[in-house]
């Protein structure tokens, strides 16, 4: 490759950033400057949104911008602007021009005509103003006038070859799944004619609908074309794909400017254990079956933060607020004065109704909102286990997003027995997420039911592997070696020393198996998580066949139809009147 | 002939684009109209608005030949190239 071969690459990567870090980690930097961009999507899709959004990003990065919309009126189009952050102080004038376009109430049609006002009305305006991005929205509003199918693409391509001669960067919103055959036609041109498109889209699973975006096409660059998760907020579109997130910069408190410091457990016989505590920014995942106190376990965690100064965010998933409270109070562990010095708050979430991935925007917005060093999501099964096709990547993300702000978090997961292995396996890659694991179950012998703990691992830290018994007093959590000692035995019995040594011994041979098969368990869960999260990929690889199909069967089926109208008026002798009315 | 004096009164503005066949018929259209007294020659003026965009963008015309028709009134306009002489005709009466 020679250096002008190489400058050329470099010109047709010219981009303009969106704002939108997702996006522009899927489209590798951003939209291609200079060209036009479509924006399909049925109505709600959030394709205005997203336009203005970009828009008013490139004012921000000054530039100027107009947005000419064929269906609203520009009070409506600035109202909707309000109501998101990056609109809600409005903008000058000239910054951001927003045109309402009403057709003419009194408009007749007289013979034929072209669409070249639209471009001395953007060469007027761009002129005028030096802005360089332009929107057009509900531009079909404008083409559906035109008399036929081949005035439109002739107009279009008009459009398209002027805006690239201009060095101006167009983005033109349309329906995307049309009504009629026209104007599927016009998706069709605009597919074809434009350099960029972006395809937003919903994905319902069960009660809940996702929001999707997918870049179908890039003229000249690479990019990644699956359907990726976003989500509205009044912040806008959010693409929530983790990739996006990776290029920034860590944090502060991120755990490689402080390799060593540690978080207090909250248990104080734990905290040794794992080398003084969790490491800071590290993952902790803790599992076990209900009742093994993972809950109280998280309390104490969240309890130590607080006395030792920092902020805890809980996200509860399970249960609301008031039980939370009253449960984690019953054993020692109030929330109420954290709760009420603002040190500590609970984030009341619900796996059904909402996507994993709102609920992942809403847990990074609380921790900001709050300053959070700690994050506690109880549990992240609520989320890995909701079998939407966006789990995996929506934990993702907001694990990448906690780990770039240095927060140190603790995830609980229940994790047991064989006879929820269905459930568990809808649970993905969570075991190999966390830095450290421990394990909680509750050993039955002689009588009595103990609580066991284990440290699964711990990363990069020297760990022991030993079982302790967990115990709860109204004190809070103790952890006692599950040893024989001088004749005294653990467990809370008081027996015969011998039955205990041989009791002692079931008992630690019990919970080594039981340690065995958690692990199994849940490397088997994490296959199986991953098995279904290829399966929702081959669906969403599946749908994007039949659109490719269909796209395709609908042109092959209109130049058959054109073919056959040819060879009928060939076969009536009307060969010289081909384009007349013989049929 | 209350019509006639309507159309004579109002201001005629035919914005074009460049010089096409579209743009020739439509201006012989509008001459027609001039030779057969429905419009008054000074209240019709011809606009490339390739050359003057902005008239583009005051009318909102961003179809190409649109004829502006304003009364004191009333704004009626007619796109396409104004070929059938008597459609424009009665277009124009009627605004």
């Amino acid at each position: 490759m020679d250096e002008t071969q190489q400058l050329r690459e470099v010109e047709a990567r010219s981009v303009l950033e969106t704002g939108i870090a997702g996006l522009d980690h899927i489209t590798g930097g951003g939209l291609p400057r200079g060209r036009v961009i479509t924006i399909f999507g049925a109505a709600g899709a959030g394709k205005t949104v997203l336009g203005l959004q970009i828009l008013a990003h490139r004012v921000a990065e000054g530039e100027r911008a107009v947005f000419i919309s064929f269906e609203q009126t520009a009070d409506g189009v600035l109202e909707d602007m309000a109501g998101f952050s990056w609109g809600a102080d409005g903008f000058a004038e000239d910054d951001l021009i927003v045109l309402e376009t009403g057709m003419p109430t009194e408009l007749h049609v007289s013979g034929r005509f072209d669409m070249q006002g639209l471009i001395a009305t953007l060469l007027a305006v761009t002129d005028a103003s030096g802005a360089t991005i332009v929107m057009l929205d509900g531009l079909n509003a404008l083409l559906s006038l035109l008399l036929e199918e081949a005035d439109e693409r002739r107009e279009l391509l008009r459009l398209t070859d002027w805006v690239r001669s201009q060095g101006l960067t167009v983005l033109i919103t349309a329906k995307a799944s049309a009504e009629n055959d026209r104007a599927r036609t016009r998706a069709e041109i605009l597919d074809y004619q434009t350099d960029c498109v972006v395809v937003l889209d919903r994905l319902q699973t069960g009660n809940s609908i996702s929001r999707t975006l997918q870049v179908t096409k890039y003229r000249g660059a690479a990019h990644i074309g699956h359907v990726v998760p976003v989500v509205m907020t009044n912040d806008g579109l959010e693409v929530v794909i983790a990739g996006g997130l990776a290029s920034e910069e860590l944090a502060s408190g991120a755990p490689s400017s402080r390799p060593d410091e540690r978080m207090p457990t909250g248990v104080e016989e734990l905290d040794p254990l794992l080398g003084g505590g969790y490491l800071l920014g590290s993952r902790t995942l803790l599992s076990g079956a209900p009742g093994t106190s993972k809950s109280t376990l998280a309390a104490a965690f969240s309890l130590a933060v607080v006395r030792g100064g920092g902020r805890v965010l809980y996200v509860s998933f399970d249960e609301v607020r008031a039980q939370l409270e009253l449960h984690t109070a019953s054993v020692g562990y109030s929330f109420r004065e954290p709760l009420e010095s603002g040190s500590l708050r609970i984030l009341e979430e619900s796996a059904t109704g909402s996507t994993p991935e709102e609920s992942a925007l809403r847990i990074i917005r609380a921790v900001d909102e709050l300053g959070a060093n700690a994050v506690v999501i109880d549990p992240v099964s609520a989320l890995t286990g909701s079998g939407h096709p966006f789990a995996d990547e929506a934990l993702s993300y907001l694990l990448t997003s906690l780990s770039q702000r240095g927060i140190t978090v603790l995830l609980t997961s229940l994790l047991h027995g064989a006879a929820s292995l269905d459930e568990e396996a809808t649970k993905s890659n969570i075991s190999t997420i966390a830095d450290n694991w421990i394990h909680l179950t509750y050993i039955a012998n002689g009588g009595e039911r103990n609580r066991a703990l284990t440290i699964v691992k711990s990363r990069a830290t020297a760990h022991t592997n030993q079982v302790r018994e967990l115990v709860i007093t109204s004190e809070g959590i103790e952890l006692r070696p599950a040893y024989v000692s001088d004749g005294d035995v653990l467990l809370g019995s008081a027996r015969a020393q011998k039955e205990e040594l041989d009791r002692t011994a079931a008992w630690l041979r019990a919970v080594e198996y039981e340690r065995g098969e958690a692990e199994i368990l849940a490397s088997m869960a994490e296959l199986e998580g991953r098995i279904s999260g290829l399966g929702n990929e081959v669906d969403l690889r599946r749908r994007d066949l039949e659109r490719l199909r269909s796209t395709r069967d609908g042109a092959l089926e209109r130049t058959a139809t054109a073919l056959e109208a040819r060879v009928a008026a060939r076969g009536s002798g009307n060969l010289a009147n081909e384009e007349g009315d013989q049929r | 002939m209350t019509e006639m004096s309507t159309s004579r009164s109002a201001e005629l503005t035919l914005l074009v684009a460049g010089e096409s066949q579209a743009t020739r018929s439509a201006r012989a259209t509008l001459d027609s109209l001039i030779g057969d007294g429905l419009a008054e020659a000074s209240h019709v003026r011809v606009i490339d608005i390739l050359q003057q965009p902005d008239y583009a963008l005051r009318y909102k015309a961003f179809f190409t030949p649109s004829l502006i028709v304003e009364t004191p009134t009333t704004t009626t306009t007619i796109v396409g190239d104004l070929h059938e002489l008597d459609e424009v005709r009665s277009l124009l009466a009627a605004a």
